[in-house]
């Protein structure tokens, strides 16, 4: 063929990154199964992170709509948190300008005939509210006339859902015990509950208020509430207060009082700490798959280089790809997402004690806004993965590239190892300096400050370590597993730089486990040894169930000094418990007798606690209380009493497990001599014969139990059932642990495949020489079980350290609460094995492609 | 075109400094042929790199058209190899995950040309080479030969007034090894355009208009072929001095 010349003009055209669409295309393409793999790693990892989310708006929307439907939103409430309102305050309030208020008691009662069952009994001030009063206490609507419920003092209203699911109707009778004994009450009225009410709704029943401070032995109210059809509730809130006082708290309209922000603030912590495990290993699986495609791909990087294309060029095409996988992940995980949140829904619902039933997973809960931003911070953090692999294309040498020298990708690294070295030097003296700070100071604050950089050097260490024992693996290989060993172990070693960053992945997602594991087996035991510590009793009496987190039927003396008489019972101590407001938080008071309390061994303290001579003018301290409030043992707080505001010395510290803002202990005599509160929440029974436990615990039932409402626990149960409540409020972990597995042995599989087809020339040589196909896949089966078992040793440690950090900063600032790291030694060493386990199954599909290695193309034909 | 004035490059490789090339001076001069030969690890394909861009010299300097590369930003000089300079390799190092098509457009993508409009120019020069059949072929589907010419078409594509070859025979047969020089030699045919060829083999270089033999980083001859009139058959040389030898 002659030769002719060519005429091609060159313009020069304004279309950055043509190029760009059909190499992204191209490569991924030629990597299908490894693209696969990540892009279903990552989809998993945006999946767990939507769930948690969808979880924690859907939870909190309706606890919200529970506590709305239940408190409403159009009226004030002035309450005592339990411990009972005067009658006298009533008068007081309803001379404010503007206000309408009824008084309101709130108790429960078990019916036995016709049925038996339980009903929670509102007693509410109808005349004086009326029809538009009765409407505004969670939106309950009658249409009976209100004088009914005062002319026989036995009237109640109950729900129609109640009455249907029952086979009652209007005029009725139902046989409740009480205090007073069995009674009679009549239906004389239905009233509707708005959809929204919790399930608590449903057995309601309102009477006269009155006759239920009669029928239920109640001398004061417990709560009054206060509405308006003239003036906005927000401008009644300040006249109130100051009109109340001390006596009492004035909460606004809408306001949580059944401990639902510190229930939701808990989930939230623990959802986050999820979303952002998740978050992390999305980086790390995508850091794993762009490492290795610029490894595999460093020649084609060189050649485009040579022909024209710029390092920007380079750069932008690495993050191209990681946005690519990254939009496609979030589409979906998001679909993954709402799936995996059913899957969890039941788990995060035993968390919440039951206080949410009807927990609806909406994807329409979710504003535009939210979704976008969790669609952005997930590709964010995946695009951050591909930010240093990035950097290193830039780095290819074309020249080695060009020349074929750059197969180990070591050429990649060579201009950037002492800027490295720089960076670490200036990192370490910092962390250094931070860490004697933090040592001296005992500052949390530069600790947190120091810990990003601790990561970044451990993680240098990490790299360092890993290498070293890349390039080392086919001498570790043989001694442990001979010919095949060595063979795995040339697979570490035939990329180190691969093989560190798979190792990275795989430690990140078990140190994430193992720090998870950490924090909660030292929760729970530090739970289970305050719970044993702090509840000696032999058996435990509390009052009723609650409405909407406020307790009702309360204990009055009586009880406690009647169980006293029973035989075997050596002595009673009561237990009361409250939220006061100080400096404009809810802190927890709890009343008790102190001495004997202590001669029971029932303060825990983390140090010496000795209870000064007089007990008058005296309260303890939690840890979380004195470091919340910048308090220290000796200091004097004042405390909002219905007497007025009174001066209290701290005395001691004390171990209490009671919410961020921490808690407070008094005497049970000083307690009773400043709020004039005599009733008990709990009773702590101590016998002559702990033997006789059950004995005794049957003969309070007959005599009390329901009379009073009252619910009896041996020791054993007590501490279980509260230590129980909390594990499941962490249950769903085991799930998303599991899950997190899954994407670490994904990152492992995209390691060990690109490892194979990049050794497809030596695993040739190597059955050309004699070695057999089922050797070659044991052998890429142990270069699994190799990576994720030195992964699983340090990430085991890493988590450890990790889990330290959580006990001792995250949960000590964020909950305030007392953790002593002890790392469950067992369940870490199953999570290790577990995986290796795991590892070793998930092997067997990406190690069966060696089996199909053919010698002749594998030699003579690249 | 390109001159070259006491050029030296060295490399550090395992503790040792290798001084590739060691004060080498040259000048190509728009249209000619030239080719370097000398054994290997004499710095040939060193000084090629250096040509390019692709490498930094150590000491002296490198102009291309006037400009000295030395001076230039990478990006600068990386836009200069995507524009005005076409590369071939020995082992044509083409795109394996691309088409041949593609492979040739890439040059046009990367100056940001719509897919189209490249494909369309790199089916021109394909049509001309002999490889529109082959267009939609990868690379791994190519004999070597094929491959080799699909490397000319991508470094012909963007019209360049500099074709710099390393080794484009090596690893090919006698038969298409001429088919690629025959290539070579007629890019030259224009008067603009200039080939720089590094080969080790007589044969080929017996093609190129001047001859330089390198041996341990220097240059030690400088020879200009004569025509002799006897067609395309250049085996037979007359020794004419070139320029002095540094």
């Amino acid at each position: 063929m002659r030769p002719e010349r060519t005429h091609v003009s060159t313009p020069r055209f304004g279309r950055p990154f043509a190029s760009h669409p059909l190499l992204i295309r191209r490569w991924l393409g030629a990597i299908r199964t490894r693209t696969l793999l990540t892009w279903l790693g990552l989809s998993i990892g945006c999946a767990a992170m939507f769930s948690v989310q969808l979880l924690s708006v859907s939870i909190e929307r309706a606890l919200t709509a529970s506590i709305r439907a239940a408190f409403g939103e159009r009226f004030i409430a002035i309450s005592n948190a339990g411990a009972g309102v005067d009658e006298s305050l009533l008068g007081d309030v309803s001379d404010v300008p503007g206000v309408a208020v009824s008084p309101v008691v709130y108790a429960s009662a078990t019916t036995h005939a016709p049925f038996e069952g339980r009903l929670q009994i509102v007693g509410i001030d109808l005349v004086r509210s009326g029809l538009e009063g009765f409407a505004s206490f969670g939106g309950l609507r009658m249409q009976v006339d209100p004088l009914v419920l005062v002319a026989d003092a036995r009237s109640i209203l109950v729900s129609r859902a109640f009455a249907d699911a029952h086979h009652v109707a209007v005029g009725d009778e139902l046989s409740a015990l009480t205090p007073q004994g069995l009674q009679r009450l009549e239906i004389r009225g239905l009233i509707e509950t708005p959809p929204s009410a919790s399930a608590s709704a449903a057995a309601l029943a309102v009477m006269d208020v009155y006759a239920a401070q009669e029928l239920f032995q109640r001398r004061q109210f417990d709560e009054l509430l206060v509405w308006s059809s003239t003036v906005d509730l927000s401008r009644l809130v300040g006249p109130l207060r100051s009109v109340v006082g001390g006596r009492a708290q004035v909460l606004p309209a809408g306001s949580d009082r059944g401990g639902a922000e510190a229930m939701l603030q808990g989930l939230r912590i623990g959802l986050s700490l999820i979303g952002g495990v998740a978050g992390g290993l999305g980086i790390c699986l995508v850091y794993a798959f762009a490492s290795m495609a610029v490894l595999a791909r460093a020649r084609d990087l060189a050649v485009l280089r040579a022909i024209g294309m710029t390092r920007g060029g380079v750069r932008t095409i690495v993050l191209s790809e990681a946005l690519l996988l990254a939009l496609l992940a979030v589409l979906s995980g998001w679909v993954l997402g709402v799936v995996l949140a059913r899957l969890l829904l039941p788990f995060a619902q035993a968390g919440m004690d039951g206080y949410v039933r009807d927990v609806r997973l909406e994807v329409s809960s979710l504003s535009w806004g939210q979704i976008g931003r969790m669609a952005g911070m997930a590709c964010g953090a995946m695009i951050c993965g591909g930010i240093v692999p990035a950097r290193w294309a830039t780095h290819v040498s074309v020249a080695d590239g060009l020349t074929g020298r750059v197969e180990t990708g070591t050429a990649l690294v060579r201009s950037s190892r002492r800027r490295t070295r720089v960076a670490l030097a200036v990192l370490g003296s910092v962390a250094a300096f931070v860490l004697g700070s933090t040592v001296m100071t005992e500052s949390p604050t530069a600790l947190l400050v120091g810990a990003p950089i601790l990561v970044v050097l451990g993680s240098q260490v990490l790299v360092a370590s890993f290498g070293f024992i890349a390039r080392r693996a086919p001498a570790l290989g043989c001694r442990v597993w001979g010919a095949e060993g060595a063979m795995a172990g040339m697979g570490l070693s035939s990329s180190p730089r691969r093989t560190v960053t798979a190792l990275l992945t795989f430690t990140a997602v078990i140190a994430a486990i193992g720090a998870t594991t950490v924090f909660l087996g030292s929760f729970r035991e530090s739970i289970d040894r305050w719970f044993v510590a702090t509840f000696p009793q032999d058996l435990t009496v509390l009052s009723g169930t609650s409405i909407k987190g406020v307790h009702v039927n309360p204990l009055p003396p009586l009880v406690g000094a009647r169980i006293r008489e029973l035989p075997d019972v050596a002595e009673v101590l009561s237990v009361r418990t409250r939220t006061i407001e100080y400096r404009g938080e809810e802190v927890y008071l709890m009343a008790q007798h102190l001495r004997p309390a202590a001669r029971r061994g029932i303060l825990v303290r983390p140090d010496t606690l000795d209870l000064p001579d007089s007990l008058m003018g005296v309260v303890l301290a939690t840890p979380a209380f004195l470091r919340h409030f910048g308090k220290h043992v000796g200091d004097v707080v004042q405390l909002p009493t219905p007497g007025g505001t009174r001066d209290f010395t701290i005395a001691g510290q004390y171990l209490e497990f009671a919410g961020t803002t921490g808690a407070l202990q008094i005497d049970a005599e000083e307690y009773e001599k400043h709020w004039g509160d005599s009733l008990v929440d709990m009773l702590e029974v101590f016998l002559a014969d702990a033997g006789n436990a059950e004995r005794v615990r049957l003969a309070i039932l007959r005599e009390l139990g329901d009379q009073y409402d009252l619910r009896v626990m041996g020791r054993e149960e007590f501490v279980s059932n509260s230590a129980e409540r909390i594990s499941r409020s962490f249950s769903f972990t085991a799930v998303l642990d599991f899950l997190f597995v899954l994407i670490g042995i994904l990152g492992i599989s995209v390691t060990v495949l690109t490892s194979l087809v990049e050794r497809k020339r030596d695993l040739g040589v190597l059955r050309a020489i004699g070695a057999l196909s089922e050797q070659l896949v044991r052998s890429a089966r142990l270069e699994f079980v190799m990576i994720s078992g030195i992964a699983a040793v340090a990430g085991t440690l890493v988590g450890i350290v990790g889990g330290k950090f959580l006990t001792d900063v995250v949960v000590r600032e964020g909950l305030g609460w007392y953790v002593p790291c002890r790392p469950p030694w067992l369940e870490l060493a199953a999570v290790a094995v577990g995986t290796v386990v795991l590892s070793w199954i998930a092997s067997a599909m990406p190690a069966r492609r060696v089996s199909r290695v053919a010698v002749g193309d594998a030699i003579w034909r690249e | 075109m390109i001159s070259i004035r006491g050029v030296s490059k060295t490399f550090a490789r395992g503790g040792h400094v290798v001084r590739a090339v060691d004060g080498v001076s040259l000048e190509v001069p728009a249209g000619e042929f030239l080719v370097i030969t000398g054994p290997s690890g004499s710095g040939k394909s060193t000084l090629l790199h250096l040509i390019a861009g692709v490498e930094r010299p150590s000491g002296g300097e490198i102009r291309f058209e006037g400009a000295l590369l030395s001076a230039m930003s990478d990006r600068e000089v990386t836009l200069l190899r995507r524009r005005r300079i076409g590369l071939v390799f020995q082992s044509a190092n083409l795109l394996p995950a691309l088409s041949v098509d593609e492979n040739v457009a890439l040059p046009l993508l990367l100056d940001g040309a719509p897919m189209r409009e490249a494909r369309k120019r790199a089916m021109r020069v394909l049509d001309v080479l002999g490889l529109a059949e082959r267009r939609r072929h990868r690379p791994g589907e190519l004999s070597g030969g094929e491959m080799q010419r699909v490397a000319i078409a991508r470094a012909l594509v963007i019209d360049p007034i500099l074709i710099l070859a390393d080794e484009p025979t090596g690893s090919l047969d006698s038969s298409a090894g001429n088919d690629v020089l025959t290539w070579l030699r007629s890019v030259t045919e224009d008067a603009r355009r200039s080939v720089v060829m590094v080969t080790h083999d007589p044969v080929a270089a017996s093609r190129g208009d001047r001859v330089v033999a390198m041996r341990d980083g220097r240059l030690v001859s400088d020879e200009r072929a004569i025509d002799t009139g006897r067609g395309d058959d250049r085996s037979l040389r007359f020794h004419t001095p070139g320029p002095a030898v540094a």
